[in-house]
């Protein structure tokens, strides 16, 4: 299984070059002139090196577009996106349910943290919907799911994460055992790929939305999909040397491409460029856009008056992950 | 380590023994006088590889029970300070 996997770059892997350029970073995500960074080869020689065991996190790469080669790619999202649609109507159906009773708390007054009590226990929800994973039945912590992408994450982190990954994929063989490897694959990709990313693009874009000053929650307005993005950046590696958007770049080069500067644009259609484009357009696109929509219209319905009084982020190197999200409701 | 939480010199003292296990650097005359004469060391000094990097870690946490990232070996860190940044955590998990 490993000739999925992107090959590695022969020795040291360069520093990424960053590109805020905005045609640059389309260029980059749809020309063929790049392939995604080797996430799994920097495994294989830290096990190698280490003598480590990381074969569950291993098994799990297989699985997540961004880690395979382009060859790969194509089946796999179409797998993923087969899963999202069997079951994006019964998610789109429960979202409103799972956030009635998840807002209930927001209807006193007083401060309230949204992140555990709202926010990740809503994505938490909504993805075991379509993934079809009962996560309770797994040691499975979400908030560690971007140490598979993390460059600096340290070594008893990705050990935790490995034996974490192992307990859900023991939970799969066991009740998915009639379905393909490859199917019980796209399931947890789902996870991996929707977890924090949904909770960061969420998170930023409520704290937008949210007022700084006390203000009813039946008169914010919320865009008609999410304003920010969870997911700063991508890496793209350049697999032969020539030029994309104007600029020149070396064979192995990694280009880091600045999603978020998309974030800055008026124009809703540009904004959400940070989704990606081509082949790498985020496959949870339309059921995050869906949940923003339904997050806004259930808050609008709760009585009272709310304002934000503090975000604090999460130590991360690959994305934004909210890690305490307080407003303060009011009902005088 | 014994279960009494280990002191500055002691956590000092693992480090260079960490980046001994990893890169050799004791070999080298100028370093190994330095260290005994109680100088301390910027890391990027010692061009740290990825790969010795992870080996550091792991030694770190193996002997200290700690999670540690590599952000801790930020360009300006030196022994001293990163023996000084988990003597604080090890205060902070035992507070």
């Amino acid at each position: 299984m490993t000739s999925v996997l992107a090959k590695p770059a022969p020795g040291p892997e360069p520093a990424p070059k960053t590109v805020n350029d905005p045609g640059q970073i389309v260029g980059a995500l749809t020309s063929s002139q790049f392939d995604v960074v080797d996430y799994a080869g920097r495994y294989a020689s830290l096990a190698r090196a280490l003598k480590l065991d990381f074969s569950h996190i291993m098994r799990t790469l297989r699985y997540i577009p961004a880690c395979v080669e382009a060859a790969h790619h194509g089946p796999l999202r179409r797998q993923i996106g087969e899963l999202i649609a069997e079951r994006q109507t019964l998610a789109r159906n429960l979202t409103p349910l799972i956030l009635d009773q998840l807002l209930a708390r927001l209807h006193h007054p007083g401060a309230h943290e949204l992140v555990t009590t709202v926010l990740r226990p809503y994505i938490e929800k909504t993805l075991r919907i379509l993934s079809g994973i009962e996560l309770d039945e797994t040691t499975l912590d979400q908030a560690l799911l971007s140490a598979l992408f993390s460059q600096g994450a340290g070594i008893a982190r990705r050990r935790r994460l490995n034996a974490q990954l192992g307990t859900v994929w023991q939970w799969l063989d066991q009740v998915y055992a009639a379905e393909p490897e490859s199917r019980r694959g796209v399931r947890l990709a789902l996870i991996v790929l929707g977890s924090d990313a949904t909770l960061g693009t969420l998170a930023d874009s409520l704290h937008a939305a949210l007022p700084r000053r006390r203000a009813p929650f039946s008169e914010l307005e919320f865009a008609a999909a999410p304003t920010h993005t969870g997911v700063p950046y991508v890496d793209r590696r350049a697999v032969t040397s020539g030029t994309t958007g104007g600029q020149v770049w070396a064979a192995d080069a990694v280009a880091r491409l600045q999603l978020n500067i998309f974030e800055a644009n008026a124009l809703a259609d540009e904004r959400h460029r940070f989704f990606g484009a081509g082949a790498h357009t985020c496959l949870g696109r339309a059921i995050a856009t869906k949940m923003w929509v339904t997050l806004g219209q259930a808050l609008r319905d709760l009585p009272g008056e709310v304002e934000v009084e503090s975000l604090t982020w999460a130590r991360s190197d690959v994305l934004r992950i909210p890690q305490e999200f307080w407003v303060k409701i009011s009902h005088d | 380590m014994t279960d009494k939480a280990p002191t500055l010199q002691e956590v000092s003292t693992l480090v260079v023994e960490a980046i001994e296990a990893a890169t050799g650097f004791l070999n080298d005359r100028k370093t190994y006088q330095a260290l005994s004469a109680g100088q301390d060391l910027s890391l990027s000094a010692l061009e740290l590889d990825s790969l010795a990097t992870f080996e550091i870690i792991m030694f770190l946490e193996e002997r200290l029970g700690l999670e540690l990232d590599a952000d801790a070996f930020g360009p300006d860190v030196t022994i001293h300070g990163l023996a000084k940044l988990l003597t604080s955590r090890l205060a902070d998990r035992d507070a």
